[in-house]
């Protein structure tokens, strides 16, 4: 199947954090318009619900947490987490925006 | 059915990475981004996502002590699945800390109840409290021990613990190290990270 993409998904770490959810995930790839996160929860998200999200990086990479308005786009059970594709919608600042690019940037450059 | 441990496009029966406490994270990641357990029953991506958290907790015990010493970890394939094992030296810790019993049935755990709340927002939700849980979700088996100086098992004990050893398989079988012979497939394979 043709992928057709226009954003390459980028293996990546960071945590998650749904607030008013109660659901807590990992991140396990993005893109410039969105994420991957692998969730813990007991209730799903509904797609096309927009989920305000805090985006905890890993502490080697000096980003501090920030926050993200994003929807669901699509949902898939992949044992013992639950896959949730997600679209960064706004960002509630502008520093925000620069961390999340600083996240993806990190993650697509190769390491030496 | 083939199972072999594949990293950097070879084939091996048996791979260890000594994972030195002063290499950055994302370096890490992209060492575990190429490898890929071919014949398990467990995504690679699950197990390398579920290794990755509890070899966060050994690199922070071990930068936190200032314990030079590498991170072990192998990959093992066995007869009916694979063996995962890693060892620090990072002077183990008190299984009371966690917010929960880890010898508690995976299922009777409740992630979002108050003691796992409280332990989020005592870390500032930089520790979720949840890499042993999710090895223990993600792998049939698993075992903790903890062992001292001479590399004896003993329980958890403030200042004679040396190290922590966690022990994963994808499968229960114990029916190990028997594989049948392959051509292809190396041996064994050691890099340091």
């Amino acid at each position: 199947m043709k992928n057709r993409r226009t954003y390459s998904r980028i293996h990546s770490y960071a945590k998650a954090v749904f607030l008013f959810y109660d659901m807590i995930g990992y991140i396990r790839d993005v893109s410039e318009t969105g994420f991957r996160v692998e969730i813990l929860a007991e209730k799903l998200p509904e797609t096309g619900k927009t989920m305000h999200t805090t985006i905890i990086a890993h502490p080697d990479l000096d980003i501090d947490p920030f926050n993200v308005l994003a929807a669901v786009r699509w949902l898939k059970r992949n044992d013992p987490t639950i896959a949730v594709g997600l679209e960064v919608v706004s960002f509630s600042t502008l520093r925000g925006k620069e961390l999340y690019k600083t996240l993806v940037d990190i993650f697509r450059e190769p390491v030496a | 059915m083939k199972r072999y441990i594949e990293f950097k496009k070879k084939k091996y029966k048996k791979l260890e990475l000594k994972i030195y406490p002063t290499i950055s994270f994302q370096f890490v990641l992209s060492k575990m981004d190429l490898i890929n357990f071919i014949g398990s029953g467990i995504p690679s991506e699950h197990i390398v996502y579920a290794v990755l958290e509890l070899l966060n907790n050994s690199l922070r015990a071990h930068r936190k002590k200032h314990i030079k010493k590498p991170i072990s970890l192998e990959f093992t394939t066995l007869s009916e699945g694979f063996e995962i094992v890693i060892r620090d030296w990072g002077g183990g810790f008190d299984l009371h800390s966690l917010p929960y019993n880890l010898d508690a049935e995976i299922d009777e755990i409740n992630i979002h109840d108050e003691k796992f709340e409280q332990y989020r927002q005592e870390n500032n939700y930089k520790k979720f409290g949840l890499g042993l849980y999710l090895a223990r979700k993600t792998f049939p088996v698993f075992e903790l021990s903890f062992f001292d100086r001479n590399r004896g098992r003993a329980a958890w004990s403030p200042g004679n613990t040396a190290g922590t050893e966690i022990r994963l398989r994808t499968s229960p079988s114990e029916d190990v190290y028997q594989i049948q012979a392959d051509p292809e497939v190396l041996y064994e394979k050691q890099e340091n990270i």
